[in-house]
Parts: structure tokens; sequence; C-alpha cells
């Protein structure tokens, strides 16, 4: 029985233009964005390639100079493209590309390209993501809203129950019926988005970040489907059900989102810049400063030094103390911006946190934030490439301080390593992608949120017990 | 007669008394929301200005004492602390003024491009990285879901309200049996159902002007200005737009639910396609180059530079006989820091000309995707909501230029004293150049 009605809903609606009309131009709209970003992806990926060579060339190359110098110097981090950008690029454009990485500091990441981008990208962008969490819900409301009250409005419900259909039967019906049709607007762009994937140079856990990306989105089309199954059982003029349900795909896309950013930013108050810099200068001058030998903490290292070397001198270590204390003042550089930038992320990760107890109000952002963690274009695997980069950045001015403090001599500051290859021997950068593990302990709770609206919405159905 | 009629009709709709509740609550908590934003910036300046006066008072202090004896000159090797050198004054160690774009009378109304261009920026002599402390922080997540303000209320929201009060006009007498009814008054259907409009329109105008004015006025933002008018007027130019969309739907003579589904396909069409489709287009058609490929280019010019370095020194010293080479042991802070700055020009010289060729693509990607606001009044609103706010694109960027001719004066300034080797006096401090 319920495929019977299953197979009504459905011939129904492919003998409709309107259904007709909105699938293909919703399934052309989707290729054409699937299409257009992979286009970019392949750009950016090559130009990422080609520009990370670019950058350790100038490095390997530059003028012979004192290896502390070449800390000044510096060199670049360029932020990889993720290969599932290609269906969501999350927050890529709102993120630095480029980390500039040299002695005594830790650079955030420059370049943002909403910065360089036309002012309409504010409004909305053409991605596979955003057709999939905001346009792809609305064909399902214009689908389904009156799927129940055309049969109260015709009278042709009271004919079906009393031929001993009963509501659940009934209900599992229609909702089989939207989910055939769903599936014929969407299977191909997931098999597109399949295709495309392997076209890419995918990392081996991009596929089963893919499929968890497409059982997500099941489990977000499957409560609006549920919802407007429900709402249109529920109410008695197929007008009521479409402005119930429009305003519910409001309130979850962009409603709860934009009142959500202001009230995060109300309980965790985002720091000025000023102070961020205020608290760092001044916990930058409670350490060692490579570079002032003479102040009272740098003192008090030497003395130190002295004591464990068993020398009253620094001429009489047997090794460059000045390699040394300059190594000491990166130290404590370090931990003074890990531990601000951890304090300021904290602050972010907390709003996230707020905006994900608004998904009680909003399965779309739930979505969103789960999506963007499975393309690994969240904050989340943003701070993890900073991370690496400050890792490899402290790594990369050891191995020069030390070169200082164990081939040179006290007070040569215009040594140069005797090693023609020295700066092409320095460590290089390797960024390891985030592994799904990580992903799922970061951005788990948003899929059990999801599941929950979706069990959710449909108990809200199986209750539904009499159709007035 | 028709009039309260209308009225009653409308006031006794419970939906639209909800909505208009709604709305009141929107405009409240987004102008909340931008007197926050905009306080938060006032706070900011005050600080830097504060800064900024702090430093400047001290040296000028201090200078004084030093031209009235009463403190000794600082020795040679301590210039960076003598006030009576220009780049004490204009480059080192805390020199230098902030260039600021103080928010607008309206800046509450958008959030617009805020949130990512910087509003100040300190200028020194030996600074020319502009971005270097103004770093925008935001959380990168709540910057991509935008803030919620006034034009967010007005743009997307107010349209949908429009949406709900007239989407059935007609359609919903037709569906209630009552079209007979009015079509038996002595009054053609078409002019009835205008009448309606209007007086929908009027009404929803109205309720907008009372909201704006009563928020403006409890947060404490001045209404008595051309700016207000004009934010008025092209709200109602806005709403006019949709309700007369509602009005030739209803003509069409549809029922009420294919009247809504046309009506809020419209919406998608003109509030997110549009804008969607035309950012796609203008960032493939004309794109603008990558910013590391920007970063390696730098890098070479750095290089080459850093390469070439003795000649161009030795360049200098042939050209400008004034300045004698120094000998190794003979050299003073003075030489090293003319020379950086003789290689330091050298440099921005070409660097400039990198920057401006990224500047010229992304400009050609602005303005073709400006093109496109014409196919949607949505874009157009927001438009000039923005430039009323003093938050569009075009502010900032020009605010950059500014900068960046205000920063020459202020290099010029100080780097000729420092040329002629003049020492700094009191009363040069009025001359400083000011942005």
């Amino acid at each position: 029985m319920i495929i019977h009605i299953a197979k009504k809903e459905f011939t129904q609606a492919l003998r409709d233009n309107r259904f007709r009309l909105l699938a293909i131009f919703l399934g052309v709209l989707l290729a054409f964005a699937m299409l257009v970003s992979w286009s970019y992806y392949q750009k950016i990926n090559e130009e990422h390639t080609k520009t990370s060579k670019t950058a350790r060339q100038q490095w390997n190359t530059q003028t012979p100079k004192n290896p502390h110098a070449a800390a000044h110097y510096g060199t670049f981090a360029f932020k990889p493209i993720q290969t599932l950008s290609l269906i969501d690029n999350g927050l890529d454009k709102y993120l630095g590309v480029s980390v500039f990485l040299e002695g005594h500091r830790q650079n955030m990441a420059e370049y943002k390209q909403i910065t360089e981008q036309n002012d309409l990208a504010r409004f909305a962008e053409l991605t596979p993501a955003f057709v999939f969490s905001y346009l792809v819900p609305l064909l399902i409301i214009l689908l389904s809203f009156n799927i129940f009250t055309t049969e109260k409005e015709n009278g042709t419900l009271k004919l079906l129950l009393s031929q001993g259909v009963s509501i659940l039967q009934l209900s599992l019906g229609k909702i089989i019926g939207l989910w055939t049709l769903l599936a014929m607007v969407l299977l191909p762009i997931f098999g597109l988005g399949f295709v495309l994937l392997l076209a890419s140079s995918y990392q081996n856990d991009d596929v089963l970040r893919y499929l968890m990306l497409i059982f997500s989105l099941i489990l977000y089309y499957g409560i609006f489907i549920n919802i407007c199954v429900g709402v249109s059982a529920y109410v008695s003029s197929s007008n009521t059900s479409l402005v119930t349900l429009l305003g519910f795909w409001i309130i979850s896309t962009l409603l709860i989102p934009k009142l959500t950013t202001n009230i995060s930013k109300k309980i965790y108050p985002t720091p000025s810049v000023l102070d961020y810099k205020a608290q760092l200068k001044e916990d930058l001058e409670k350490g060692v400063d490579g570079h002032n030998p003479f102040s009272r903490r740098s003192q008090i290292f030497q003395d130190s030094v002295l004591k464990a070397n068993k020398v009253d001198s620094i001429q009489k270590l047997l090794f460059n103390y000045a390699g040394l204390i300059m190594q000491a003042g990166e130290e404590h550089e370090t931990v003074v911006y890990a531990k601000a930038l951890k304090k300021l992320n904290d602050i972010y990760f907390a709003q996230l946190k707020i905006h994900e107890a608004s998904a009680i109000l909003s399965p779309t952002i739930l979505f969103k934030m789960f999506s963007m963690q499975l393309a690994k274009t969240d904050l989340a695997t943003h701070y993890d490439f900073s991370a690496q980069a400050e890792k490899y950045r402290v790594a990369l001015v050891r191995d020069l301080n030390y070169d200082i403090k164990d081939n040179s001599k006290n007070g040569d500051w215009e040594y140069i390593s005797k090693d023609k290859d020295f700066f092409k021997k320095n460590i290089q950068f390797q960024y390891k992608p985030i592994s799904i593990t990580q992903t799922l302990q970061q951005g788990g709770m948003a899929l059990v949120y999801l599941m929950f609206w979706f069990l959710g919405t449909l108990l809200f159905i199986l209750s539904i017990k009499k159709i007035h | 007669m028709f009039l309260s009629f209308e009225l009653k009709n409308i006031l006794r709709t419970p939906l639209v008394i909800i909505l208009s509740i709604l709305l009141f609550i929107f405009t409240l908590f987004a102008v909340y929301n931008g007197k926050s934003r905009t306080n938060k910036q006032l706070e900011t300046i005050k600080i830097i200005k504060e800064k900024e006066d702090k430093f400047y008072t001290a040296k000028k202090t201090m200078l004084d004492s030093i031209e009235k004896n009463t403190k000794k000159p600082f020795p040679d090797d301590k210039w960076f602390l003598s006030p009576q050198y220009s780049l004490t004054l204009g480059a080192v160690r805390g020199a230098g003024t902030y260039a600021i774009l103080t928010p607008s009378p309206l800046s509450v109304v958008s959030t617009g491009q805020s949130d990512i261009f910087p509003f100040y920026t300190k200028i020194a002599l030996d600074n020319n990285n502009a971005g270097d402390d103004n770093d925008n922080f935001e959380n990168p997540f709540n910057i991509a879901q935008g803030e919620f303000d006034l034009a967010f209320v007005f743009v997307f929201i107010l349209p949908l309200l429009v949406i709900v009060f007239g989407y059935n006009l007609l359609s919903v007498e037709r569906e209630q049996g009552t079209l007979l009814l009015i079509k038996s008054m002595p009054i053609r259907i078409n002019v009835w159902l205008l009448n309606k409009i209007i007086f929908r329109f009027l009404f929803l105008l109205l309720i907008c002007i009372v909201f704006l004015c009563f928020s403006f006025v409890l947060f404490d933002i001045s209404i008595q200005n051309f700016d207000f008018l004009q934010m008025i007027i092209s709200t109602s130019f806005y709403l006019l737009f949709w309700f007369l969309l509602c009005f030739l739907v209803n003509l069409l003579g549809k029922s009420s639910t294919t009247n809504a589904t046309f009506l809020v396909g419209s919406w998608v069409f003109f509030v997110l396609l549009v804008p969607s489709i035309a950012n796609i287009l203008a960032t493939n058609l004309y794109p603008v180059p990558s910013r590391t490929e920007f970063v390696t280019a730098q890098r070479d010019i750095e290089n080459e530079v850093e390469k070439q370095r003795e000649k161009i020194i030795n360049e200098f010293y042939a050209k400008n006989a004034t300045f004698k080479k120094p000998k190794q042991e003979e050299r003073r802070w003075r030489d090293n820091w003319r020379e950086r700055f003789v290689e330091k020009y050298f440099a921005k010289k070409k660097l400039d000309v990198l920057q401006e060729s990224f500047m010229k693509k992304t400009e050609a990607q602005r303005n073709f995707a400006d093109n496109f606001q014409y196919f949607s009044p949505a874009i157009l609103f927001q438009n000039a909501l923005n430039s009323l706010a003093k938050t569009d694109t075009k502010t900032y960027l020009t605010f950059q230029k500014k900068v960046n001719d205000f920063e020459k004066k202020w290099s010029f300034y100080f780097k000729s004293k420092f040329d002629k080797d003049e020492k700094m006096k009191v009363k040069d401090f009025d001359s400083f150049p000011k942005f």
C-alpha cells in the first residue's frame, strides 16, 4: 500500500510542470556550480604547488647571510586548497592564504580573498554547498507543502482513509514518494561530484568524507521532508502550510544564523586588536630578549647558563652564547604568541558553540558547520594549518640559531655558514592534512544533533493520529 | 470608508500583527547591533588618538626642556630617544600618526564592508606596511554568516513581509467566493486592487518609518539629516518595487499558492540568485591573480634589490654629491638609515608597480560585478544603504588611497629633515602633516 501511495506521489509530481522546471533548473545550477568550483580548485591547487616550490627556491638561493639574519628574512607557508572545497569552500575566502614565517614572532595568515573580491560575494556565492543548503530545501517545500492539504481541500483524504489506509501508511508513502523525486534530482549530482573528486588530487579519506557529507545531506533533507509532510498534515489549508514552511526555511537559513552571530559576539566579545597587542607586548617583555643581552631577564638567563657550564664568562663557553640566548628569546616569544593566539581562538570556538546551540532552531547551521568540517574548510582546519606552520617556523629558527651557537665564534656577527648548501639543507615544510578522526572529534556532535533533528521530526509524523 | 475598512482588515489579521511586532523587534535589535559596532570603533579611535597624543606630548615636552637647556641633549648613540631627530618623531619606536576613517552618523545602518576593511592605519616613515597593526579581529565564521544589521532586515526580510501582505489580495477573494461581490461594486477590479496595494504600501512604509525613528531616537542617533531622508526614500522605492510585483502577480489571476510560490521565487531570484550568479561570472571572467603568486613575486623583487644593493648604494652616492660614502669604521647610524632608505625606495617603486597591476585586476572585477546591480533591486538597495552608511567598498578604497597619498606627505616631511640633518624644533610640531 505504501508503495502505491509513493508511486502516486511520484507520478503526480513528474507530470507537474512546476516540479520539472524547478528540478531541471536546480540540477543545472548544481552541475554548473560544481564544475566552476572544480576548475577553481584545479587552478589554485596548481598555483599552490608552484608557488610553494618558488618560495622554497627563494629561500635556498637567498644571498649568503648570517643565519639569524636569514631568520629575519623569513619564508612563507602557503595554505593548500582542500579537495572537497569543490563542494563546500566554507570559510576559505574569509581566511588568509599565506603565512610569513620569521624569527621572533608568529604571524597570522594574510590576504583574505574576500577583501579582493567584488561586493556581491557578501550576498551569496554560487557554490554546491550554497545550493545544497539553501535552495534544495526550498524545492522540497514547494514540492510538498500541499501534499496533505490538497487532499483535504479536494476531499480525497476522506476517500483514502475510508478505504482502510492508515495515516501512518499514508505519511510513509508520501515520504517515500518525495525521496524518490529528490533522488532523481540529486543522484546524478552526487555522481558528478564523485567523478570530479576522483579527477582531483584527492586523499584517501576524502572519499569517506564525501560519503559522510552525502549522508549528512540526506539527514538534512530528511528533516525538511518530515517537517513538510507533518505541517501539511496538521494545518487545514495549503496557504497556511506554505507560509508556515517558508517561515521555517527563513528562520533556519537566514534569521537564526545572523541573529546568533550578534548574540555570540555579545556573550563572548571578540577582543580589540589594541588590547590583544598590548597584552602581547606586556607578556613579551616578561622574558628573555635575544636581541638585548643587558636586560634583567637576559642577565638571569646568562648567570644560569654560566653556572650550568661551570664557567665564569661567556667567552669561556664551548659554544657561541649569542646563538643560545637568541634561541632562549625565541622560545619565550613562541610561548607568548601561542598563548595569545590560543586565547583568541578559544573565544572564536566559544562563539561557534553558541552557533551550535542555536541549531535547536536551525538545522541549516548544523549542516553548514558539519559540511565545512568535512570539507576541511572550517576554522579548526585553518588553525591546524597555522599550528603546523608555526611548528615548522620554530624548528627552522632553532636550526638557524643553533648553527650560530655551534659553528660560529663569540662576537662574530658577520658569520656566514661555510656550507654553501646550508639554506638548502634547512628543514622543509610538510603539511599533514587533518585526519577524519580529528574532524569527527571536533565536529561529530553536529552530526549527532542532525540525527536528533531527523528522529525528532520523524516522531512528529508518526505521532499524527488524526487528520482534520 | 475604504480606508477604515482596509485598516480594520489589516489589523484584524493576526499574522500581520505578529509580523509587525517582529519587524519592530528586528529593527530595534539591528540598530542596537549597529550602535555597538560603531561604539567599538569610536572607542578604538579614542584610544589610538590618546596613544598618539601621549607620545607626541611627551616628546614635545622633552624637546622644550632641551631647547630651554633644562635638560641635556641625548648623546648621539642614543639618538632614537632624542626628539631632536626627525626619525624619532616620524619613524621609529612608536612614532607615527594614525589615519582614521571616522564612522559616519548613519554607519549603524549597515555593516557593509566594515568587518573586512580596516578603518584606521598607522603611518610612519619606516613603516609602509599599512596593514600591520590593524588586522581586523573578528571570527571568520561570524563574518561569513554576516551581521544582523538594519540592511539585512530591510533588504532581506522586508520584501517577505510585503509578500505576506499582498500575495493573495485578489486570489483570496476568489477562493472565498467573494470576488463576485467585489465585481458588483461600482469600481473597476484593477483600480480596487491598486487601491488596496497602495494602502498596504503606505501602511508598511509608515510603520517602517515609525520603527526607525523610534529606535534611532532610543539609541541617540540623529535623524534630522538629509541622509536619513535619503534612506527613507530608497526604502520606499524598494517597498514599492515589491508591492508592484504583488500587484502584477495578483492580476494574473492564479491561485493564492501559485502567487506565493511565484513571489517567493522572485525573492530568491533577486536576493540570492542574481548576486551569486553575477559573483561567479565576475570572479571567473575577471579573475584576480592569486595572492600566493603576488607574495612570491614580491619576494623576487626584494631578492633582486638585495643582490644589487652595492650597485644601488654606489649609484646613489655618485648622483648625490652632498653625501659621501662613509668608510666602514666611520659609519654612523645616519649612514645606515640613509642607505636603508635608498634601498627601500628603490624596492618600493618596483613593488608599487606590482601592487598597482594587482589592484587594477580587482578593480576590473568590481566594476564588472557592479553592472549587475541593475538586475536586482536588492543589490541596488543594499549598495544604497552601504554608501549612506559609508561602509561600502568605495569608501574604504578611497580611504586606502588617501592613506597612501598621506604616507608620501608624511615621509617626505620627515625624510627631508633627515636628509638635511635638521634638528627638530618645538614649533615644528605644528607643521607635521595632518591626515
